[in-house]
């Protein structure tokens, strides 16, 4: 089964840090912590967490920091990559090495400011970014306004803390979403439509790239996500921005494996497909460049939603989740989607008024990478009705 | 074209040439220690734009509806 190593609430202690749409990445004992509103480090392995001020790494590039923020190590070059979303609709990308932030309490980075205005779209703003990491390059993907793009940024260039080169791929589809754990080949993944995807090749060696269709064997439901919860609330309402669009993908071997949410309905059936919302996964071969799979974390009693994948050095695909509504109060949860330690366990408990959102985040821990991390978060409910979000940083093995 | 045919085309690769957009310098950055309350800074510059930005579109295609016809299994969660 599932063994969790490590489980912090950063909303206790001496120094409580609320936030959400998390995401987490560590090398050793230093952890990198993003949210909504809060970035935070970790110099003991995530058993503390001191804040950092990410509105000063924004105002050095004259940006507001506003919003969606990713975190991921790439350990060939040793150095934690952080892309920050500013008000003006442009990403401030801020890169260190686990001992620059040790040794500067988390307060000294390089950065570089990616202006929106470069990439092809007037008036174009970035969203909803993600990050991924192949041999050389890393990759960011965004939506730009109503179309959206993928940039390759030379890993070399990141060490060397040089002029960085904007090469990337425009889509004119929303929400594509890097391949992690790619290796010598760049992949991105995006819909077409809720039954079918497009998977776009960028080898590393060449500038070009060349992209495959495939259908998917069922329909993605997109229709009716809210849940009820035990407390009174809606979970995968209106306001939490829930939609059936990729969230995450992960290489392993020669498959790709697709996560997204899926509603209870297909459009155009008269009945529900699921009793609640769900977690959607497909797999793909890419050399056969077929569908392998197409399946569903679900179950008849309850919802699953926001997913986020990783793959661990056994090439077993780990997931970091949210789940609950109907009977249950929703909650965070992290497991294996393979592997001998195949199954799913809870990470926060207790009243909820919900779980999750755009941003719950799975990588590989380094240097241990039979190990991941993730970042997660609920929203406690008291007595009196007030919620906060509680970010939480795990560590789990198989 | 015959559906065999038509299958074969899809899954054939279709070759997209990459755009530049320029680049970036670097710049080093030393924050402060002590730091100012992120919710506010980031209230405070939030406007009604970064509301906008952050909508979420609507009306995406569907495509041709295949139902769900196989079994999928219930999945539980362990609670520690």
């Amino acid at each position: 089964v599932t063994t969790i190593l490590r489980n912090t609430n950063l909303d206790t202690g001496k120094n409580p840090i609320q936030g959400w749409e998390t995401c987490a990445a560590s090398a050793g004992d230093v952890v990198m912590y993003t949210g909504n509103w809060m970035a935070a480090y970790s110099v003991d392995g995530g058993a503390t967490f001191s804040a950092i001020d990410v509105g000063a790494v924004c105002k050095r590039k004259g940006q507001d920091f506003v919003s969606d923020q990713i975190v991921i190590y790439v350990p060939s070059i040793d150095n934690f990559c952080w892309i920050i979303q500013t008000i003006q609709g442009n990403y401030v990308l801020a890169v260190a090495t686990p001992d620059e932030i040790k040794g500067s309490h988390g307060t000294f980075w390089w950065s570089w400011l990616i202006p929106a205005a470069n990439f092809g779209v007037p008036g174009g703003v970035f969203d909803y970014p993600e990050l991924a990491v192949g041999n050389s390059y890393l990759y960011l993907t965004c939506n730009i306004s109503s179309s959206s793009i993928a940039l390759r940024l030379s890993l070399t260039d990141l060490r060397s803390r040089g002029y960085l080169h904007f090469l990337y791929l425009s889509f004119p589809v929303l929400w594509p979403r890097p391949v992690h754990s790619c290796l010598e080949t760049g992949y991105i993944v995006m819909q077409n439509s809720a039954s079918s995807l497009r998977v776009y090749s960028w080898p590393e060696t060449s500038q070009d790239s060349t992209y495959f269709d495939v259908d998917l064997a069922w329909t993605i439901p997109t229709l009716n996500f809210p849940v009820s919860t035990p407390g009174g609330d809606v979970w995968l309402g209106p306001t939490s921005k829930v939609d059936w669009h990729l969230y995450s993908a992960t290489r392993t071997g020669s498959r790709i494996w697709v996560a997204w949410n899926g509603g209870r309905r297909i459009q155009g059936q008269s009945k529900d497909s699921f009793n609640f919302p769900h977690i959607g996964l497909a797999v793909i071969d890419i050399q056969s460049r077929k569908l392998v799979n197409q399946t569903a974390i679900a179950n008849g009693g309850f919802g699953f939603a926001w997913p986020a994948l990783a793959t661990n050095a056994a090439g077993d695909v780990g997931l970091s989740f949210c789940w609950g509504g109907n009977q249950l109060y929703p909650q965070h949860g992290v497991g294996m989607l393979t592997g001998p330690g195949k199954g799913l366990v809870a990470t926060t408990s207790g009243p909820s008024a919900g779980a999750g959102g755009h941003y719950v985040s799975l990588r590989p821990r380094f240097p241990d990478t039979s190990t991941f991390c993730a970042a997660g978060f609920n929203q406690p409910k008291g007595k009196d009705g007030s919620v906060k979000s509680d970010p939480h940083y795990i560590v789990f093995k198989a | 074209m015959k559906r065999a045919d038509r299958d074969t085309d899809k899954a054939k690769p279709r070759l997209v040439k990459p755009n530049a957009a320029g680049g970036a310098e670097p710049s080093a950055v030393q924050l402060p220690r002590k730091v100012a309350d992120q919710k506010a800074v980031a209230k405070k510059a939030s406007t009604s734009e970064a509301m906008e930005h952050n909508a979420m579109p609507v009306d995406r295609p569907v495509g041709k509806v295949k139902p769900l016809r196989s079994r999928i299994k219930n999945w539980s969660v362990e609670q520690p």
